[in-house]
C-alpha cells in the first residue's frame, strides 16, 4: 500500500489521503466496537449509576420511586439479615478459599510429572467443574441426606453412631460446612490453572538449584511458590469475587430457599435476591445492597493488590 | 557420567538408588491420585446408580451403591413424562435461548475484538482498559436497573429476550480472546484484499473471520456451557413454567418430588437424580469432545495474571 502511494501520488495529495485514512480508520474502529460501546453505556455504566441513584429511593414496582435519602443504607446496617449474610459469606471465603488453593495446588503438583495416565486423571478431576450448579446442588442434597445419604452412611460404616450423624443442610452448624465440602468438589478449575502455571516454570531454575544442593522442599518454597505467586494471586482475587456471588447452592439447598436454617447459608447474593426478587420487591434496598457488594469487592480486590508487592513475585522486578 | 572406568560402579549404584526412589515416588503419586480420583467420581457413581434404582429400594433403610434388583431405566423416561413438569419443553426452551445467545456472542465479540485488534483511533486505549475492567465487575451491580429496564420499560418479563439480548453487546473476556487471535494474524491478509478493492467489512467477514474459527469454536463451547448452567437470570425473569429452562425445570422437579424443604418423600429421588443427569450428561459429552478448547481457554484466563 505504502509503495503505491509513494510512487503514484504526489506529496500534497498524499497528505490529504493520509488524513482521510486516519479519519476513516477512526470511524471504522468505532463502527466495529459499537456493539460493545452501546452495551457498555446502556447495560453497564448507565445501570451502575442508576443503581446508585435507586439506592437513595424507596421503590416497590407498584408505585413510582420516592426519595429515601440514606435510609436504605442505615437500614442495611441495622438489618440482622445483612450482617448474617456478610458473616456467612465471610466464613465461606475464610475456609473455602485457602482450602481450594492448597488442594488445587497439591493435585496440580502431583500431576505435573511425565507419568502415564495424567490426561486421564486431569479429566476426572476437572469433570465436576462442568456440572451445572443446579444439578450439582440436587446431587449433593442426596449425598448429604440425613438418614439415607451416602456420606452419613459412610460415617456409619467407620463407626460413627447414627445418633451423631449430622443433619447437614437441616442443621445450622453443618449447613455451611456442607456447602464448603460441596464447593471443593469443583477444585479442578483451580488445579488446571496451577498445572498450566507449573508447566510454564523454566526447568533450568530447578536444575540450577539442584546443582547448588537445594532439596525438593527448598526448591518448592524458593522456586515453585514464587514462580506461581502471580497465578495464586489471580486465583485469590477470582475466588473472592466468586465467593461474594455464590447463589445457586444457597438457594436450592436451604429449606424453602431462604438461606436457613437460622440463616446459616444466607449468602450475600441470596439475601439480595430475597430483598429484591423474592416476594417483596424492595428495589431501592436491593440497589443499596448491590452497591455495598460492589464497594466490598473493590475494597477486597484493592487490598489483595496492595498486599501483592509483598508476596507476589514478578520476573521483571529483578531488573 | 561414566567417563572413567573407576567411577563406573559407584555411579551405577547411584543410578539404582535414584531409580528406586523414583519408582517409590511414582507409586505414591499413582496411589494418591487414584484415591483422589475415586473421591471425585463417587458423587457421579452414586447419582447414576440412584437414578437406576426402584422407588421401593430408595425408601428402604439398607443402603447399597449398586441397585439390588433390576436396573430401572424407565426413571429417565419418567423425567420427560412427569405430569405438570414439561421437561421436553424446558429442553427446547434452553436450546432456543442458547442458540440466540450464541448468535449474539459470535457477531458482537468478533466485531469488537477485530476493532480493538486492528484499528488505531483516539480513545482506543482508554476504551480497551474500560472493557478489561468490566471483567472484574460483579454483575449484581447492574442487576436492579437492568431488571427494571427489561421488565418495566420493555415489558420483556416471561420472555426469552432478557436472557438473549444482552449477549448481542459482547462480553469482555471473549472480546479479549478474539482480539488476541486477530492480533496474531499477518497484516498482509488485509493489505492484499484492500488492493483488490474490498471494503473493511467485507475483508472482516470473508477473510479474517474464517481465520479465527478455532477461537469462535472455543467461545461457543464455553458460552454454551455457561448458558446451560445459568440459573439466576431465568429465575428472575421467567415465572411462567412453560417458559422454564432446564436449570429452573430441575429445581421445579426437586420442588415437586422431595419438596422445597428437602424433607419430603425420598421415593422419587431416582427420578430426580435421572433429571440431574439429563442436565449433567450433555455437559460431560461436550467436555470430553472439546476438552482441549475448554482446558486451554480456562488456562489462558488463569494465566492472565502472569
Amino acid at each position: 500500500m505504502a509503495v503505491i502511494n509513494e510512487t503514484q501520488v504526489n506529496r500534497p495529495v498524499k497528505q490529504r489521503t493520509a488524513n482521510q485514512r486516519k479519519r476513516s480508520e477512526t470511524l471504522a474502529f468505532y463502527a466495529f466496537i459499537s456493539p460493545w460501546l452501546i452495551g457498555f453505556i446502556f447495560l453497564t455504566a448507565g445501570p451502575m449509576i442508576a443503581t446508585l441513584g435507586l439506592s437513595f429511593t424507596y421503590y416497590d414496582l407498584a408505585s413510582p420511586p420516592t426519595w429515601a435519602g440514606l435510609d436504605n443504607y442505615t437500614h442495611a446496617f441495622s438489618d440482622p439479615d445483612f450482617w448474617q449474610s456478610l458473616k456467612v459469606t465471610g466464613l465461606f471465603v475464610l475456609f473455602y478459599l485457602p482450602l481450594s488453593i492448597v488442594l488445587g495446588l497439591l493435585i496440580a503438583i502431583l500431576m505435573n510429572q511425565n507419568i502415564k495416565g495424567i490426561a486421564f486423571f486431569r479429566t476426572i478431576y476437572y469433570m465436576p467443574v462442568v456440572v451445572p450448579s443446579v444439578a450439582s446442588a440436587v446431587l449433593w442434597l442426596w449425598i448429604f441426606h440425613p438418614s439415607r445419604g451416602l456420606l452419613n452412611n459412610a460415617l456409619g460404616a467407620v463407626g460413627v453412631p447414627k445418633s451423631e450423624w449430622p443433619y447437614w443442610f437441616l442443621d445450622p452448624n453443618w449447613a455451611l460446612p456442607a456447602i464448603i465440602i460441596m464447593s471443593l468438589w469443583g477444585v479442578g478449575s483451580g488445579m488446571i490453572i496451577y498445572l498450566a502455571g507449573l508447566k510454564a516454570i523454566p526447568q533450568n531454575l530447578y536444575e540450577a538449584a539442584s546443582i547448588d544442593g537445594a532439596n525438593p522442599i527448598q526448591r518448592f518454597w524458593n522456586i515453585t511458590i514464587p514462580q506461581l505467586s502471580p497465578i495464586i494471586f489471580f486465583q485469590v482475587i477470582q475466588g473472592l469475587i466468586g465467593a461474594f456471588q455464590v447463589f445457586a447452592p444457597a438457594k436450592i439447598l436451604s429449606p424453602s430457599g431462604l438461606g436457613g436454617p437460622n440463616g446459616s447459608t444466607l449468602f450475600y447474593v441470596l439475601n439480595l435476591y430475597n430483598v429484591g426478587f423474592g416476594g417483596s420487591h424492595q428495589m431501592g434496598y436491593a440497589s443499596a445492597l448491590s452497591w455495598i457488594l460492589f464497594v466490598i469487592i473493590m475494597a477486597c480486590t484493592l487490598l489483595v493488590f496492595r498486599s501483592s508487592s509483598v508476596w507476589v513475585y514478578y520476573e521483571t522486578e529483578r531488573n | 557420567m561414566t567417563t572413567g572406568t573407576q567411577l563406573a560402579p559407584s555411579s551405577v549404584m547411584a543410578n539404582n538408588r535414584v531409580s528406586n526412589r523414583r519408582v517409590l515416588y511414582l507409586a505414591f503419586t499413582y496411589i494418591v491420585l487414584s484415591i483422589g480420583a475415586l473421591v471425585f467420581l463417587v458423587p457421579f457413581i452414586w447419582t447414576i446408580f440412584t437414578s437406576l434404582k426402584s422407588s421401593s429400594e430408595i425408601s428402604s433403610t439398607t443402603i447399597t451403591i449398586l441397585p439390588k434388583g433390576d436396573w430401572h431405566w424407565e426413571n429417565f423416561s419418567k423425567v420427560f413424562t412427569n405430569p405438570g413438569i414439561d421437561f421436553p419443553r424446558y429442553l427446547l426452551n434452553t436450546i432456543f435461548v442458547i442458540a440466540g445467545i450464541l448468535i449474539g456472542k459470535v457477531i458482537s465479540c468478533t466485531l469488537v475484538g477485530y476493532g480493538f485488534a486492528r484499528f488505531r483511533a483516539p480513545g482506543k486505549n482508554i476504551l480497551f482498559i474500560a472493557m478489561l475492567s468490566t471483567m472484574l465487575l460483579p454483575s449484581y451491580v447492574t442487576l436492579v436497573p437492568t431488571y427494571l429496564l427489561f421488565t418495566q420499560i420493555f415489558h420483556w418479563g416471561d420472555s426469552f429476550l432478557p436472557l438473549i439480548v444482552p449477549h448481542f453487546f459482547g462480553e469482555a473476556f471473549y472480546i479479549f480472546l478474539m482480539r488476541q487471535f486477530f492480533m496474531g494474524l499477518p497484516y498482509e491478509l488485509e493489505e492484499a484484499a484492500t488492493i483488490d478493492g474490498a471494503g473493511r467489512f467485507r475483508i472482516f467477514v470473508q477473510i479474517m473471520l474464517p481465520m479465527v474459527t478455532p477461537a469462535i469454536v472455543a467461545m461457543c463451547v464455553l458460552t454454551f456451557m455457561g448458558a446451560w448452567n445459568d440459573y439466576f437470570t431465568p429465575l428472575i425473569y421467567l415465572n411462567d413454567p412453560s417458559k422454564y429452562t432446564l436449570a429452573l425445570g430441575l429445581q421445579f422437579l426437586r420442588d415437586n418430588t422431595i419438596g422445597v424443604n428437602n424433607s419430603g418423600s425420598v421415593g422419587q429421588l431416582n427420578v430426580l437424580m435421572a433429571g440431574a443427569l439429563v442436565m449433567i450428561i450433555p455437559m460431560l459429552i461436550i467436555f470430553f469432545v472439546a476438552q482441549k478448547f475448554i482446558i486451554e481457554g480456562v488456562s489462558v484466563t488463569g494465566l492472565a495474571g502472569r
